[in-house]
Formats: C-alpha cells, sequence, structure tokens
C-alpha cells in the first residue's frame, strides 16, 4: 500500500504583459517571426551591450507577488547563473536567488485557488517567485544536446521575463496539482502578467515523491494544462508501481514526453552544475517602491477569486460561475455588464451557459458587448424576451453577423412595423383583456406583459420600445 | 605638438587646416609605429578623410580632433578585438555610447589601440599582436593595460586617446608614458559598449597630454546613459577649478606611499614641497585597511572576470575551432586554443572565487573589505580635499621583466586599485623626470570631485610643464 504523495510546483511563466524584453527593447511578442529577427546587442549577450531593467516587468511581478501574499522585499536584486548551453547567449542567465546578497521578489506566500471539484478554496504554500531571463530556443540534431554535432537556435525568445513560481511539495495529486496551475495562471492572466494561450507562455516542472520511495524525481518539460494532470499520474503511477514492489526511487531528473506519454530519465549531468551565484554588477539593487506597491495593491480588485466571492455573493451558480471565471474575456464583459444592469444571475447565465456554448460549438472566440447583455438582461427582467430567444436567435445571431444586439432587434429579419405592428398590437389587445383590464387598474407590469406578447406573436422580432410606443398610442387616453 | 583644445580651436577659426592636421600625425605615426606599435588597427587614410569632411561640417566641441580608441571599446566599423585571438576580426554591430559622443562632437577616431587582452594585465605584453613599447624608452613596458593609448600620445599619434581602468590601467600608462589620465567617478560615464573586464570596478577613461585636454574629453564622454544602469543620474559639466591653498587640505595616505623605490619617492617628495611652498597644507595620514585593497581588488576582478568572459564559446561570440564534436567540446576548444594565459588563469581563479563553498571566504569577504575600504576614504574626505599619492611603486620596467612573476605585476597597481574599490576619481599626470624616465603622480578626490583633481593638477601642470620623448 502506498501512502502520501507530495507533488511541489515549478511555474515558469512568461511576463508577457511587460511587452518587451526583461532588459531591453526588444517585443516580447517573438511568435511567427524568423528566427534571429526578434533580437539586439543586449538578448544576443553582445560584448559590451548591457541589461537595462523593463520597469513595467517589476511592476507585474511585485503585483503577482502582492497577490499571492508574498513578503516582498524592499530592494530587488539580481544574479547572474552560470551554465555553458548554447541557447544561453551569455553562458549565464539574469535571475534572483535567495542566500546571496539579496532576495528575490517574493518569499513564502500562498496561492489560494478554487477547486471545482468541491466548490472550496484550497490552498498550497509557495517557497518563492523570482524574475529572470527566458533562453533562446535550441534545436539539436539528434533530439539531445549529447550526441549532437549540430544545433540550430533561435534567439528571438531570448531575454524574455520570466516569473519562476516555486510552491512547497504541498500537492497530493495530479488532479489538484493541474488546478492549482489552472487558477495560478488565471491569477496571472486576470493581472496582466501573462496571457496563458500564447503557445510557450508557460511551462511546468514538478517534483514527486511517494511515501516509502525514499527519492525525490523531478519531472521537467510539461507544457500545458492538461500534460500537467498526464505528467504527474503517469509519474506517481510509475513511483507507485516500483515501491508496492519493494523498489525504491532514484533521485534523478526525468523528461515528460507528451507524445509517448512516458517520462525517461535524463542523461544531463545538470544537478551537479555549481552556479557560481553573484549579484550582477551591471543591475544595482532596484528598490520596490511605493508607487509599484500603490499599482499592486490596485490590481488585486480584479482577480478570479475576487471575482468568485463577487459572484457567490451574487448567488450566481457556482458552475456557471466557474465557467465565465476561466475565460478573461467573459470574467471583465460580465463584471462591465452587471455594473450596467446589476441582475448578475442572469448576465451570468448568458455569459455562461449560452455565449460559452456557442463558442465551444463554433469555436470562436466571440464575446457579446456588456452594454448588449445589460440591455438583453433588462428586456428579459422584465419578461419582454424569453430566455429561449436569447439563446436560440438573438445571441446566435450577433455572434454570426457581428451586428449589435440592438441592431438586430431593431432591424435584421425585416423587424413589423407600421401596418404589421399595428395589427399585432390590436390582436394582443383583444386577446389580452384580463392584462388590459389590469393595466387600467394600475397594474404596471402589465404593460411589459402586453409588449412580450407582441412580440411573441411576432415570432421574437420587434423593439420592445416601438411596440411600446404603439401600444401607448392604442390605449392613448386609457393610461 | 598643439594641444587638443588648440587644435579643436584652430580648426574652428580657420587658421589650423584639418586635413593638414590628420597628415602631420599620420607623418608620426608612419615614424614611430613600427617601434612602439601601439595602434592594432588605423584606418586608412582615405577613410579618415572622408570622416573628415563629414566631422568638420559638425562644429563640436571636438571638431576635426584626432582620437585613439583602446581596442576594448565597440566601433561598428574596425574590429574591436580586446587584444585577443578569440575576437581576431570581431566588428561589433554597434558603437559604444562613448564613440556616438565623439562622433556628434565633430571627432576623428583614427584607430585602435593596443592592450592587455581583455585589460587584464598591467604593461600591455599580453597581447596578441605584440608588446606595446614605451617611446621614452623602447624597450621598456608602457604600462598597462591601455599602454597603447598612452603611449600614441607620448609620441603624438592622437591628440587625445580613450582607455579603460579597471585597477589603473589608464594610470600606469599615464605615469609611465608622461601623459595625463583619469579615471572618473564610477557611473560617470556609459560603460555601455565596453568589452567587460570587471564591470563594478572599471570605467572608460579619458587620456590626453594636457590636465585641460582631459577635462574637454571628459566632459564629452561623460554624463548619464539610458543604456548603462549603473551611470548616475547626476550631470554636471567639469571645469579646471581654481583652488585656493589656503581652504585645501591634502592627504598623503602611508600605506600609498611605502612600497615605492626611492626615485619614485624623490619625485613624488618634491612635488608635496612645491605644493607646500604654494600654501597647501600637507598631512600624513594612516589608513590600515588599504594594505588589503590589493588581494580584495584582484578577487572581485577575477570572479567578475570569470563570469563576463563566459560567453565567448564560439556559439555566437569568439570564433570557432574547426575541428571538434558537440558543443561543450567545441566551447572548451574554442576557449582553450583562443584565450591567453593570463586570461585563463584570472578566469580559472575567479571560478575558484565564485564556488560553492570558497564564495564566502573570498568573494563576498573581499566585497565586504570593498566596502570598509570606501567607507575609510569617504570618513578620510571629511578632513581633506584631496590624497596625493605616486601611480607606480617603480619605473617602467624592461619588457619581459613582469611576465614571469604574476604576483609582481600585480603589485604594480597597488597604489591605483583603491581608486577602483572606492568609486572615486583618480587623476594621474606627470611631476617629473628621473634618469630618463617620466615619474607620475596620483590624485584622489571625493566622488564628483573632477573639477577640483583638474584645478589641482593644473597647478602642478604650470610647474612642471608638458613632457614629451621627442628630442
Amino acid at each position: 500500500m502506498v501512502g502520501k504523495v507530495k507533488i511541489g510546483l515549478e511555474v515558469h511563466v512568461q511576463v508577457t504583459g511587460a511587452k518587451t524584453k526583461l532588459f531591453c527593447n526588444c517585443p516580447v511578442d517573438y511568435r511567427d517571426k524568423a528566427p534571429n529577427t526578434n533580437v539586439c546587442p543586449v538578448c544576443m549577450g553582445f560584448p559590451g551591450a548591457l541589461p537595462v531593467v523593463n520597469r513595467k516587468a517589476v511592476e507585474l511581478a511585485v503585483t503577482a507577488s502582492k497577490s499571492l501574499n508574498c513578503e516582498i522585499p524592499e530592494w530587488l536584486v539580481f544574479t547572474r547563473k552560470h551554465y555553458f548551453y548554447p541557447d544561453l547567449p551569455k553562458n549565464y542567465q539574469i535571475t534572483q536567488y535567495k542566500t546571496v546578497a539579496g532576495a528575490p521578489v517574493c518569499l513564502g506566500g500562498r496561492l489560494d485557488y478554487i477547486d471545482p471539484f468541491d466548490w472550496s478554496i484550497h490552498s498550497v504554500g509557495l517557497d518563492r517567485i523570482n524574475i529572470e531571463e527566458d533562453p533562446g530556443k535550441a534545436v539539436y540534431e539528434r533530439g539531445g544536446i549529447i550526441g549532437s554535432n549540430r544545433v540550430l537556435i533561435d534567439y528571438n525568445r531570448s531575454g524574455v521575463g520570466l516569473l519562476e513560481i516555486v510552491t512547497r511539495p504541498e500537492l497530493h495529486d495530479a488532479r489538484q496539482a493541474r488546478i492549482a496551475v489552472e487558477n495560478l495562471l488565471l491569477t496571472l492572466w486576470y493581472l496582466g502578467v501573462t496571457d496563458p494561450r500564447l503557445s510557450g507562455a508557460f511551462r511546468v516542472d514538478a517534483n514527486i515523491s511517494v511515501e516509502g520511495g525514499d527519492g525525490r524525481v523531478e519531472l521537467k518539460n510539461i507544457g500545458s494544462l492538461i500534460e500537467v494532470e498526464r505528467g504527474l499520474r503517469y509519474e506517481i503511477l510509475r513511483q507507485t508501481k516500483i515501491v508496492e514492489a519493494g523498489g525504491k526511487i532514484a533521485r534523478e531528473t526525468r523528461h515528460w514526453d507528451a507524445v509517448k506519454g512516458v517520462s525517461k530519465a535524463t542523461r544531463s549531468k545538470e544537478e551537479e552544475t555549481d552556479y557560481m551565484y553573484f549579484p550582477d554588477p551591471d543591475l544595482p539593487p532596484l528598490r520596490v517602491t511605493r508607487s509599484m506597491m500603490v499599482k499592486a495593491e490596485k490590481a488585486l480588485g480584479f482577480t478570479p477569486l475576487k471575482l468568485w466571492s463577487d459572484m457567490n455573493k451574487y448567488g450566481v451558480d457556482n458552475g456557471l460561475a466557474w465557467s465565465i471565471i476561466r475565460e478573461l474575456d467573459l470574467a471583465k464583459t460580465f463584471i462591465t455588464a452587471v455594473s450596467i444592469y446589476r441582475n448578475p444571475g442572469l448576465i451570468a447565465w448568458m455569459l455562461g451557459n449560452v455565449v460559452k456554448g456557442l463558442r465551444e460549438k463554433k469555436g470562436l472566440e466571440y464575446v457579446p458587448l456588456a452594454t448588449d447583455l445589460a440591455y438583453l438582461a433588462e428586456l428579459l427582467d422584465k419578461n419582454i424576451v424569453h430566455r429561449e430567444i436569447v439563446k436560440y436567435l438573438i445571441l446566435p445571431r450577433a455572434m454570426e453577423t457581428g451586428e449589435s444586439v440592438k441592431k438586430i432587434m431593431e432591424i435584421e429579419g425585416g423587424l413589423p412595423r407600421g401596418e404589421v405592428l399595428e395589427r399585432a398590437v390590436e390582436e394582443v389587445l383583444i386577446e389580452e383583456s384580463k392584462a388590459v383590464n389590469d393595466l387600467l387598474m394600475g397594474k404596471k407590469q402589465a404593460f411589459n406583459y402586453l409588449i412580450g406578447r407582441v412580440m411573441r406573436k411576432l415570432g421574437g422580432k420587434g423593439d420592445p420600445r416601438e411596440i411600446a410606443e404603439v401600444l401607448r398610442h392604442k390605449l392613448k387616453g386609457l393610461i | 605638438m598643439k594641444t587638443a583644445t588648440a587644435i579643436a580651436r584652430g580648426i574652428q577659426n580657420g587658421q589650423i587646416n584639418p586635413y593638414d592636421h590628420l597628415e602631420e600625425i599620420l607623418d608620426r605615426i608612419e615614424r614611430w609605429e613600427s617601434k612602439v606599435n601601439a595602434y592594432i588597427h588605423i584606418d586608412e587614410k582615405e577613410k579618415l578623410e572622408e570622416s573628415l569632411d563629414r566631422q568638420v561640417k559638425l562644429k563640436g566641441r571636438l571638431t576635426g580632433v584626432i582620437i585613439a580608441v583602446k581596442d576594448n571599446i565597440s566601433t561598428n566599423w574596425m574590429p574591436t578585438t580586446a587584444a585577443s585571438r578569440i575576437l581576431e576580426k570581431y566588428i561589433p554591430p554597434y558603437n559604444a555610447t562613448v564613440i556616438e559622443k565623439l562622433i556628434r562632437e565633430g571627432a576623428v577616431i583614427i584607430g585602435k589601440t593596443n592592450m592587455d587582452e581583455f585589460a587584464m594585465g598591467s604593461t600591455s605584453e599580453n597581447t596578441l599582436y605584440g608588446p606595446v613599447h614605451n617611446p621614452w624608452c623602447l624597450d621598456c613596458t608602457a604600462g598597462g593595460s591601455s599602454g597603447g593609448s598612452g603611449a600614441v600620445l607620448a609620441y603624438g599619434g592622437a591628440d587625445l586617446a580613450l582607455g579603460s581602468d579597471t585597477g589603473g590601467s589608464v594610470r600606469l600608462p599615464a605615469a609611465y608614458t608622461g601623459t595625463v589620465a583619469l579615471k572618473p567617478t564610477y557611473g560617470t560615464v556609459s560603460r555601455y559598449g565596453l568589452i567587460p573586464y570587471a564591470n563594478s570596478l572599471e570605467q572608460i577613461s579619458p587620456m590626453a597630454r594636457t590636465v585641460k585636454d582631459l577635462a574637454l574629453l571628459y566632459n564629452v564622454i561623460k554624463g548619464d546613459d539610458s543604456k548603462d544602469s549603473t551611470t548616475i543620474g547626476v550631470d554636471q559639466e567639469y571645469s579646471v577649478a581654481s583652488v585656493e591653498a589656503e581652504k585645501t587640505r591634502i592627504a598623503i595616505i602611508k600605506e600609498l606611499v611605502e612600497e615605492a623605490d626611492e626615485e619614485i619617492l624623490k619625485i613624488f617628495w618634491n612635488t608635496v614641497s612645491f605644493l607646500e611652498s604654494k600654501g597647501f597644507t600637507v598631512d600624513m595620514v594612516s589608513i590600515e585597511t588599504l594594505k588589503h585593497s590589493l588581494p580584495a581588488y584582484y578577487v572581485i576582478a577575477m570572479a567578475e572576470a570569470s563570469s563576463n568572459l563566459a560567453r565567448y564559446d564560439g556559439v555566437i561570440h569568439g570564433n570557432r575551432v574547426k575541428k571538434c564534436r558537440g558543443y561543450w567540446d567545441c566551447a572548451a576548444k574554442a576557449r582553450g586554443e583562443f584565450f591567453g594565459i593570463e586570461v585563463k588563469m584570472r578566469i580559472l581563479m575567479g571560478a575558484y572565487m565564485l564556488m560553492e563553498g570558497y564564495s564566502r571566504e573570498y568573494y563576498v569577504k573581499a566585497t565586504k573589505l570593498r566596502r570598509v575600504i570606501r567607507d575609510s576614504m569617504i570618513k578620510l574626505f571629511r578632513d581633506y580635499q584631496a590624497v596625493l599619492s605616486p601611480v607606480s611603486p617603480i619605473l617602467p620596467p624592461k619588457l619581459g621583466d613582469k611576465l614571469e612573476d604574476p604576483v609582481k605585476m600585480y603589485s604594480m597597481d597597488v597604489m591605483t586599485v583603491t581608486a577602483n574599490l572606492a568609486g572615486i576619481p583618480a587623476l594621474v599626470q606627470p611631476a617629473g623626470i628621473i634618469k630618463g624616465f617620466p615619474v607620475g603622480i596620483q590624485w584622489m578626490g571625493p566622488i564628483f570631485s573632477e573639477s577640483r583633481l583638474f584645478g589641482l593638477a593644473s597647478i602642478v601642470e604650470d610647474e612642471v610643464g608638458f613632457m614629451t620623448p621627442i628630442s
């Protein structure tokens, strides 16, 4: 019987929100560029070129650290970490290190995360976060550095800012690890630190040990959320089998091969390297200013956790809430729409159910305007339109044509006007004599009911305002 | 030889023909260079004339002035080799900030000067291109590592020169060639484009034949640079300040004097007497911690050097060997074949000092000592306006003498490294001639006191006059 599993994560996230690389003015957007065209003397490490810290990247790192409950030092120190590798232009990486003359941007800290399994908030402790530069990308003739005589290197990525976020070994299963990473990425996405949808925007390494195995394995090269869970599941199973058979786990680094779905021991001797850390003399210690802290504090008003707790307060269904929170644009639209028309339940339903469903079906990035959602919520609220019409007619049409909801309701599909509209109103007034009576007795909501009946008669079409006008005209003198 | 100040003025007002002036300098180079070996690269005459065509139109502070640049300062149209085989034929893709500034002021950069490989050395002998000979004594060293720049100025192969100073690398050559040099306050001159040896210690440094010329060049190259985070946001013009003797107290630090040879001290004490006769107060003080300056300096310099030179592995930077297999083999062979012995030694020692377990004993301890040394200098400058000292404990040694024993060579820097550790300015000027050799003195002051140092130096210069090996 195998006991507890301990998992610690090391998540590298590109600070794409900084717009430019960590120490030079090259854009962070290197994707789809011809190899070695997104470079300059600084990120190519030319002799004499000097790094200058990207303030925006540091601000974002401070914001991230603040949101993760870190201890943030007053002075940030950058350190050189030395190792010879062809994708590292200077053969040292500028990073942060906690024991030599200074501290990284975050020490300690805690990631609180929403677990969609039981809808509760769990926590995992953080060891630290450090800011560092991404190396270039190397493609080896024979797959790996050992045995290859040729290597192709693209330095377009070299120098992009990374946050290295290291958790304590406090996670206990593969699913939980995936959820923690997903929550972490969402938080950083909300804070504007990164865009996790970009390929290569994050990479995960994991330390895994099973009780009784006496060894810890570092699993490297996990590039997506699904692979976090797959890779860990595999590695836990592998270790469990060994322990059940009475074996011990070798302390080693293993490489996750997503294509084959297996982990392989690496032959590199990286672990024995002495990195010869020392503070980079080209980068004076950088003070974490009050204005950085104020900016960070402000950014904390918009995080997945904050939205989750707001939605809970509004009484929004957990499933709907989570499906909105997982998409930054839906989350932003939700908040804006609710600020225009305060019916969070209806707006959450439109976004989390209707829009999400449409996106999944069509594979589009469609998101309606917040003003349209607020408008529809008002109509729904007043019973002027019905959910089915919103779900099957209005929003699908808006997605397909790109037109605003108002426009669809006013013009699209030969909106009934003039005689058609007048006839429909007249018919409804005859059919709904009870409602007309109620209205005459002073029941104001009966008016909205009548508008709804007219629209239904018109097959869901018609502009409620125009209908209201015709109704008022017909009932002139009576109401 | 005319001063750079006079040449700039003469060209501006039409009294000097800049092409004739260039011709004159090329003549001197023709006469001296085969003996002195101060230049690694000199641009072709046609190119220099084309450059003059452009530059004379600029009406800058250095219009038509001919400048020699040490070969570790990046120029995008001339090789920048740091006198190393690993960078042989390397032409940088960009210009150093100081080069841009010189060009903007109308200067003509004539070529690149010889030096110790990666500025590691005190004699300009550790170079791919053969040793620099001192124009005053052709079988003697011109000092190092900016020996080429010093020698060029001495024989008139340029009006002004740039060097770099990590532990005395412009001051030792100035002392040995009878020229003047300033190691500026750390952070006043951009290092962008300087091939690094020890980043926290070094500054690109102006070199000249007179104090006024030195101030002129310093004012052009200094200034805040957004490309160098270690430049300081203080931007002021410096001048040759008039110094009131009665209000100026000069300290002589015992530890910086007692190592010097008799001849050096003779000139030194002559200068002290002269200053006292001018009304200056001169006191002898002792700062015991300065005894540790040299080891602290070499530990820090070598540690930084081993890191800075890691990039030369033949992938992007540095030449490649023809026969090798795989990355590590190719990197090791390139470094093994193309670095000189002094460079390899410093890389190894630096790496050792940064290793886990040794770092605390060496690197960290040296940085603590550095702090103590800096603080003791700050404290001294509460009571004194300047420090006067010799520059080198010895007269220029014969070429080859110092190569045998590295520790002997390292000890040539004993009087100069304190300024680098403390980040303070230090100016060297000639103070006399003995046995046919020029002998220099060194002024140090608190940070940003360059104007005062120029003023003090000009008092001595007025008395001693300029020196030239050309009889």
